[in-house]
């Protein structure tokens, strides 16, 4: 109770910047890592995460990256996570590959304390859940499909 | 500097790499470090601050820093390496659509280039043409000598000596209804000039002189003999002399080229003066009817002979052997000789130029 008293409240450029040192340093066992989509972005808003899927389940052997946004209530509210890649799971949103809060505890009791890289973890440890390490994935040839699209397109409007 | 590479089992090691380096040479340094068996090249996935590294990038463009760290991992199958030769093909295919707007651009000013410099050319052809025209409209000894010689070099071998002297004679040593006369072939008219020619001058001048009546009707064939006989018809009515130049194809074409070129007129009279001074006299006593004969509108017809041949005559003096085969080639692709020449020489003799510029301007040929 005492020590609940006298905790210090870290401001929010403070906590992302923490965040992003522990990103670059690469603590873990590498199989999630994160870091800042533009590097000139002042109010560090926009994230990109990736996740290695675990051994043993239906997610081996790929790699699913997310884009992770941290509004200005960041971390008294917890971040927008989307899935860029397909993924079947029972908390992301088929059509868009956002997390639904309700579905993923994490988000809906969020705590101060959690980071960007915790949620990574806990979205890691859902693949290897009972009820999501068996569900079948679509096709990994769509992932390499929509990045070729999105090159296309990209060099269509440069050109 | 030194990058730190994860392993998915847990391991790490270190790379030397430059920020240049592009992500597949990261890759081919791994596969060095590590073996081809543990780590192909084709099968890596690198993985920086949460960010999938693609080949073609650099270090420095996915801002990797000194003491940064990779995660590698191997993809299944060779789906990526496939992916990866697709996006080389992508990125192959810009800088092909970029020179192309380049090459229109240059296209365009050399077409212009091309359009101002026949200009010129054909504006430099048509006085050093009219000045020399002057000259040559009285051939005799030498002048007709060079004249036979460079109308069988125009030829390029297809024209003999007798050939060009009988043209010339028909035309009566005027070397550009010569040449009209050598593509087209000399006309019936003409060529009773052929059997007059053998006469002896002075039989000539009193047939001549006998029979007034048919004056018109016969061409001379020099035109030292036709002075002579305007004389004689000039003593019998004024006005009928200077009808008779009206008819006179000599005069026709001195007037073709004052019109194009009025400061040769004079030249022409003091040229004349000196070969036939009475008929000088006589135009000078009829002044305003000579200027109106003069500035009579040329027959359509007509023009385009004379026109055609003036522009021949001074480039047949430029073109060496190589460059009447070029010309050769490009009139086997379908253009008249007249159009070739003319491009030929408003391309400073570059066959190729030449080529695109008559193509580009087809239309206006056949126009």
């Amino acid at each position: 109770m005492g020590s609940e008293g006298s905790s210090v409240v870290v401001p929010r450029n403070f906590r992302l910047l923490q965040e992003l040192e522990r990103g670059e340093k690469g603590i873990g066992d590498g199989t999630v890592s994160y870091g800042m989509d533009d590097a000139d972005d002042i109010y560090m808003q926009s994230w990109t995460g990736t996740i290695i899927g675990p051994p043993g389940t239906v997610h081996e052997g790929r790699i699913h990256q997310l884009k992770l946004f941290c509004g200005k209530d960041y971390p008294d509210n917890p971040p927008s996570v989307r899935f860029q890649t397909r993924i079947n799971m029972t908390c992301v949103n088929q059509e868009t590959g956002a997390v639904e809060p309700h579905l993923f505890p994490m988000l809906a009791n969020w705590k101060r304390e959690h980071t960007m890289e915790d949620v990574l973890i806990q979205l890691k440890r859902e693949m290897m859940s009972p009820q999501n390490r068996k569900l079948t994935q679509p096709p990994e040839g769509n992932e390499e499909a929509r990045v070729d699209q999105k090159g296309l397109v990209v060099r269509c409007c440069i050109v | 500097m030194k990058l730190t590479v994860k392993t998915l089992k847990g391991s790490h090691f270190e790379i030397r790499v430059q920020p240049s380096d592009t992500i597949m040479a990261v890759k081919k340094n791994i596969e060095d470090v590590q073996g081809k068996d543990n780590y192909p090249c084709g099968q890596q996935l690198l993985i920086h601050n949460g960010k999938v590294l693609k080949d073609e990038t650099t270090l420095s463009d996915n801002k990797v820093s000194e003491d940064g760290f990779l995660v590698v991992m191997l993809s299944k199958g060779k789906t990526l390496g496939s992916a990866g030769i697709s996006s080389t093909q992508f990125a192959s295919n810009p800088p092909t659509t970029v020179s192309t707007p380049n090459s229109t651009p240059l296209v365009q000013p050399q077409s212009a280039n091309n359009n101002a410099s026949a200009t010129d050319v054909t504006t430099t052809n048509v006085t050093t043409n009219t000045y020399g025209q002057a000259a040559s409209n009285l051939v005799a000894g030498s002048n007709l000598e060079q004249t036979i010689q460079q109308l069988m070099d125009m030829g390029g071998g297809s024209w003999d000596r007798d050939t060009v002297t009988c043209a010339l004679r028909a035309a009566y040593n005027n070397p550009e209804r010569a040449v009209d006369y050598l593509y087209s072939g000399i006309p019936v008219a003409a060529e009773i000039a052929v059997p007059a020619a053998s006469y002896p001058i002075s039989q000539t001048t009193e047939t001549g002189g006998a029979s007034v009546g048919a004056v018109p009707g016969v061409p001379n064939s020099s035109p030292l003999n036709m002075f002579p006989q305007e004389t004689i018809s000039g003593a019998g009515a004024e006005i009928g002399s200077l009808d008779f130049l009206r008819n006179n194809p000599q005069f026709q074409a001195l007037r073709s080229m004052v019109q194009s070129n009025p400061q040769i007129l004079q030249p022409v009279l003091q040229e004349l003066g000196k070969q036939n001074p009475s008929l000088l006299t006589l135009i000078q006593e009829h002044h305003a009817e000579f200027l109106q004969l003069i500035n009579e509108p040329v027959e359509g017809s007509e023009g385009d002979i004379f026109d055609q041949p003036e522009q021949d005559m001074p480039h047949a003096i430029n073109v060496t052997p190589a460059e009447q085969e070029a010309i050769g080639r490009l009139e086997a692709m379908g253009f008249d000789r007249a159009s070739v020449i003319e491009a030929f020489l408003a391309c400073d003799h570059d066959e190729q130029l030449a080529a695109n510029y008559l193509l580009e301007n087809a239309g206006d040929f056949e126009g």
